[in-house]
């Protein structure tokens, strides 16, 4: 394998990821229509509605944020997990093309061998 | 809509409703008695002072009875408190979604971590940690603004109740029989003696109900003020909340290295 994180807790890592994203999603349609109260009550909006409007969005902007943020965060893992699953599958059938004619099934015959191009070519045993 | 806070609405207006209707009868008693008996010297003392008094009352319960109509904010934020409560709750499961207990996150117990050396590996690792915080931060955000909103509710009730005592007050000291007394009929040789003594009264009690009531809602509005900022800035909300020196970027931008590319 030519991973540089193992797989299994790497999908962990995505899978947590996007459940706290998912979260965030349902906490920002919750947040959404107090967002949207754009009401002005009149003399109470003088005195302290504005202050707890800009509260709100600065909450606001930190849930919106934050769903943006996990979402991001669990998308470029899973690109990254991805492209490593390429990479060692792409190995693994480079490793298969120079392989050595043998019996069906004698796939361990590789290692250890000048064949083995994870060593460069080296003989021996690792 | 909340029955209680319906209650309180309901005893504020009809608080001011007695004052405001006690004023205006005055005025407009005077201004009757005066049109029927016509000028008698007299007059304007015996009565203006009244009349004056009543406008008085009537500007003030008017001022008063817009801010209660203003007052709809009061059950709106109780719906946003249920509402915050709502949006904690979610950021709570974000939070436990991305706690270390038992997690491929934790980045000091997996062995995944010391296979992964790269650059961008060690910049994930540390973004962990930053959006531990930032979701921490929002989590506290989101309950210091549920508890702001029940503690304006609050306030803002209080000030009804405030504002009531005060018209209920007055209501008291006012002289209820004052104006079935005005038809005891025209001064006599300048001396309205009905009104004279009235008059007393009201050097002895309208200069200082007036300012009493006065002082009384604007101390109840003061009240009100300092204690919703207090809701809104309370110690420790400040960081949590931060009203004047709110960051216009997104968490990702405020909290955290930008994701490194992969």
């Amino acid at each position: 394998m030519s991973l540089e994180m193992d797989p299994y807790h790497m999908r962990i890592d995505i899978k947590q990821w996007a459940a706290a994203a998912s979260s965030m999603g349902s906490a920002r349609s919750e947040i959404d229509p107090i967002l949207d109260w754009a009401p002005k009550f009149g003399w109470f909006d003088d005195v302290i509605g504005k202050p707890y409007r800009q509260a709100t969005e600065a909450v606001g902007e930190f849930v919106h944020g934050g769903q943006t943020t996990f979402t991001a965060i669990s998308g470029a893992l899973n690109a990254a997990l991805e492209e490593n699953l390429r990479r060692d599958e792409q190995s693994a059938k480079k490793i298969a093309s120079v392989r050595p004619a043998g019996p069906a099934g004698a796939t361990g015959a590789v290692h250890g061998t000048k064949y083995d191009t994870r060593l460069g070519g080296q003989e021996g045993p690792r | 809509m909340d029955d209680a806070y319906l209650k309180v609405r309901g005893d504020c207006f009809a608080a001011i409703k007695i004052a405001h209707d006690w004023g205006a009868a005055v005025g407009h008693r005077w201004d009757n008695y005066a049109l029927v008996h016509g000028y008698h010297p007299g007059f304007e003392d015996c009565g203006s002072l009244w009349k004056g008094f009543g406008g008085d009352l009537v500007r003030m319960a008017t001022l008063s009875r817009g801010r209660v109509e203003d007052s709809s904010w009061i059950p709106v934020l109780r719906t946003r408190e249920r509402q915050w409560h709502g949006v904690q709750g979610h950021v709570h499961a974000a939070q436990e979604a991305i706690a270390t207990r038992g997690s491929g996150l934790d980045t000091n117990k997996l062995w995944a971590v010391e296979t992964w050396r790269e650059p961008a590996a060690e910049k994930y690792r540390a973004t962990i940690p930053r959006q531990r915080a930032a979701i921490e931060l929002t989590w506290r955000s989101t309950r210091t603004m549920a508890d702001a909103s029940k503690g304006l509710a609050e306030v803002g009730t209080q000030y009804l109740r405030d504002v009531t005592s005060a018209f209920k007050e007055v209501n008291r000291l006012l002289p209820s029989s004052f104006y079935d007394q005005i038809d005891y009929g025209p001064p006599k040789n300048g001396i309205c003696s009905v009104y004279h003594a009235r008059e007393m009264e009201y050097r002895r009690l309208g200069p200082p109900l007036y300012g009493w009531v006065t002082g009384a809602l604007n101390e109840a509005t003061t009240r009100m003020v300092q204690s919703a900022a207090q809701w809104l800035q309370q110690s420790g909300a400040s960081d949590v909340v931060p009203l004047d020196v709110v960051p216009r970027t997104s968490v990702a931008g405020a909290v955290a290295d930008p994701w490194p590319t992969m």
